[in-house]
């Protein structure tokens, strides 16, 4: 073979050995190694006073930390209570034993379905003492912008994931302050579990789902 | 076909290469009948619009190159005692004439920009504010979905559809939420037409959108350039590039793509006015569109709508690069999945578990 001849043989067999190991499978860049290895954060990518926008409500730091990475705040509930003082009609310290059984003459609009009547009863969050603040079961008084405190006791997977965002609702925007809503702005504390209903898409309204199925365009 | 591309390659491409040159020269043979010569007559105007209507190529050309002489703002319809189709159908020439988005410079971004506000008001009557918000350095968006927590409300939907100004007469959706069958992990016999209540005894639900791959093969098909990934990872379309081919569509394994078959239709009263030019801005037929990740929301600090919207909290979205943001939380310590992992898309949507 001329020398000619072998070059080209060479120059092919190089492109080929080339071109496929341009498209080897697995050579696809892996985002999370692209992660791992990206050095160009350089901490909060939006600046603190361009995010003030974010949100408007109120909150506070948080004294549950979990395993945050960071400090973080929560947004509070005491501005959210529609009857309050509580010791405008609880003026001579608290009501008879707290317990679920017998007739309600109060609070009507409350259904309580939070474990059963063996477990918890209204003594179990709330203190029956003057200063009508939340307790933890150790009789503890916690404040009304901390419930957090009182579901972790039992709730302590979900406080987690919670405090690390994995859980709940972090409120204004990814950027920013991290501000996280609190427990009760989500589920009602007497009743937490959500509810069935229609979906907010009526079925009418409902995109068609594409002929062929998911895969296949 | 990448960002490198320049003007007169596409300009070539599209046979528009001596308007575009014409303009960028800035020596414009412009002859009037645009506004930008002192003195037009009404006649002559007249016969231009005649012209451009019948689509002749001379009218584009002088349209075009008018671009480099008029001052500032393209509209002014009063000054130049110009009906409103006369104005929006000048506006939508000097629309088609100008560069890929990619390309172009911050002077031309903002001209084209003025003049799609203007047309939006012209034809829709919609007061929009278009933004050309630029990725952020150290940014690079990620998004997780709880699938215990997903109750199949679809308040995501909702929010998405108003958020992101999408077609109500055809009920175009970016997002689907699935329910799926108990123990099966397969989409195929997912159910994607909900007609009762929710969520269902013994059924979960999972929603699909664009996962913003990071090797998307999506824009790697489209053959004008029309589609690409931005820095922040934000896989995006530039509307009036498109030319409606639809090859993105086949090759999205994820089915992350719409298809604008017919005008879409919003309300004026609905439609979201604060816009981003990569994202919710109006659409027309025959585009492609798909989830920006609310470009317009995201890259202000925002969360996307289908974020703040979730009543579960099912839905987590953050910055891939902050090692203490949300999205990398929940990576570091839940056990996430993607769809199709094996095809290498690498998309930056991962699904979890409590
Ligand atoms: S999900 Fe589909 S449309 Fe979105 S980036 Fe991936 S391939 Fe492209
Ligand atoms: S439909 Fe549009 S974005 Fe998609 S491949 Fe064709 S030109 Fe490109």
């Amino acid at each position: 073979m001329s020398s000619r001849g072998t070059d080209f043989v060479v120059v092919a067999l190089l492109s080929i050995a080339g071109a496929l190991a341009g498209c080897k499978p697995g050579e696809h860049e892996k985002v999370l190694d692209k992660v791992r290895d990206d050095t160009t954060f350089k901490g909060d990518p939006i600046p603190p006073e361009q995010a003030e926008h974010l949100y408007h409500g109120s909150s506070e730091p948080t004294q549950y930390q979990g395993a945050a990475p960071a400090p973080f705040r929560v947004a509070t509930r005491h501005d959210q209570i529609k009857k309050y003082r509580c010791t405008d009609c609880h003026s001579g310290g608290f009501v008879p034993d707290g317990k679920r059984s017998g007739p309600q003459k109060a609070h009507w609009g409350l259904d309580l379905h939070h474990a059963d009547a063996k477990t918890m009863d209204c003594f179990t969050c709330h203190a029956p003492d003057k200063g009508m603040t939340l307790r933890t079961l150790s009789g503890d008084s916690v404040g009304w912008n901390k419930p957090y405190l009182v579901c972790a006791q039992c709730h302590f997977q979900q406080a987690q994931d919670w405090a690390i965002g994995a859980h709940g609702k972090r409120l204004g925007g990814w950027a920013g302050e991290r501000v996280v809503q609190n427990c009760t702005g989500c589920h009602n504390p007497h009743d937490p579990a959500f509810k069935s209903r229609m979906p907010a898409i009526e079925p009418e309204n409902s995109a068609p789902v594409r002929e062929g199925g998911w895969t296949h365009p | 076909m990448d960002a490198s591309m320049n003007a007169s390659k596409l300009g070539k491409f599209f046979g528009f290469e001596s308007a575009g040159a014409q303009s960028e020269s800035g020596k414009t043979l412009c002859s009037g009948g645009c506004g930008c010569a002192p003195a037009v007559d009404e006649g002559r105007r007249k016969i231009l619009a005649g012209l451009a209507v019948a689509g002749a190529g001379t009218a584009l050309a002088v349209v075009a190159g008018c671009d480099t002489v008029e001052p500032g703002v393209d509209s002014g319809a009063v000054a130049r005692r110009e009906s409103p189709q006369d104005e929006a159908l000048r506006l939508r020439f000097k629309e088609q004439l100008r560069k890929n988005f990619r390309i172009m410079t911050d002077d031309e971004k903002r001209r084209t920009v003025e003049r799609l506000e203007r047309l939006a008001w012209l034809e829709q009557g919609a007061d929009v504010e278009i933004r050309t918000t630029a990725p952020r350095e150290g940014v690079l968006f990620g998004y997780a979905f709880n699938v215990s927590k997903c109750e199949g409300y679809m308040e995501c939907v909702k929010a998405c559809v108003e958020e992101n100004n999408q077609d109500r007469a055809t009920n175009m959706q970016y997002i689907k939420i699935w329910e799926m069958e108990p123990g099966s992990m397969s989409l195929e016999s997912a159910n994607g037409s909900i007609t009762h209540e929710v969520p269902a005894e013994g059924h979960f639900y999972l929603g699909t959108q664009c996962f913003h791959c990071e090797n998307p093969p999506c824009t790697k098909v489209c053959p004008v350039g029309a589609t690409w990934k931005e820095k922040d990872g934000i896989v995006v379309v530039d509307y009036d590039w498109c030319i409606g081919c639809r090859y993105c569509e086949a090759a999205c394994p994820y089915f992350g793509r719409r298809f604008n078959w017919q005008e879409p239709e919003v309300p004026v009263d609905q439609i979201n006015g604060s816009q981003h030019y990569l994202g919710n801005r109006l659409r027309t037929k025959g585009v492609m569109e798909k989830c920006t990740f609310c470009v317009a929301r995201s890259r202000e600090g925002k969360n996307p709508a289908c974020v703040e919207a979730c009543p579960t909290g099912a839905r987590v979205f953050g910055n891939l690069l902050d090692p203490d943001s949300d999205i990398r939380q929940v990576l570091a310590t839940k056990k996430v999945f993607r769809l199709k992992e094996d095809l290498g898309t690498e998309p930056k949507f991962w699904y979890f578990t409590d």
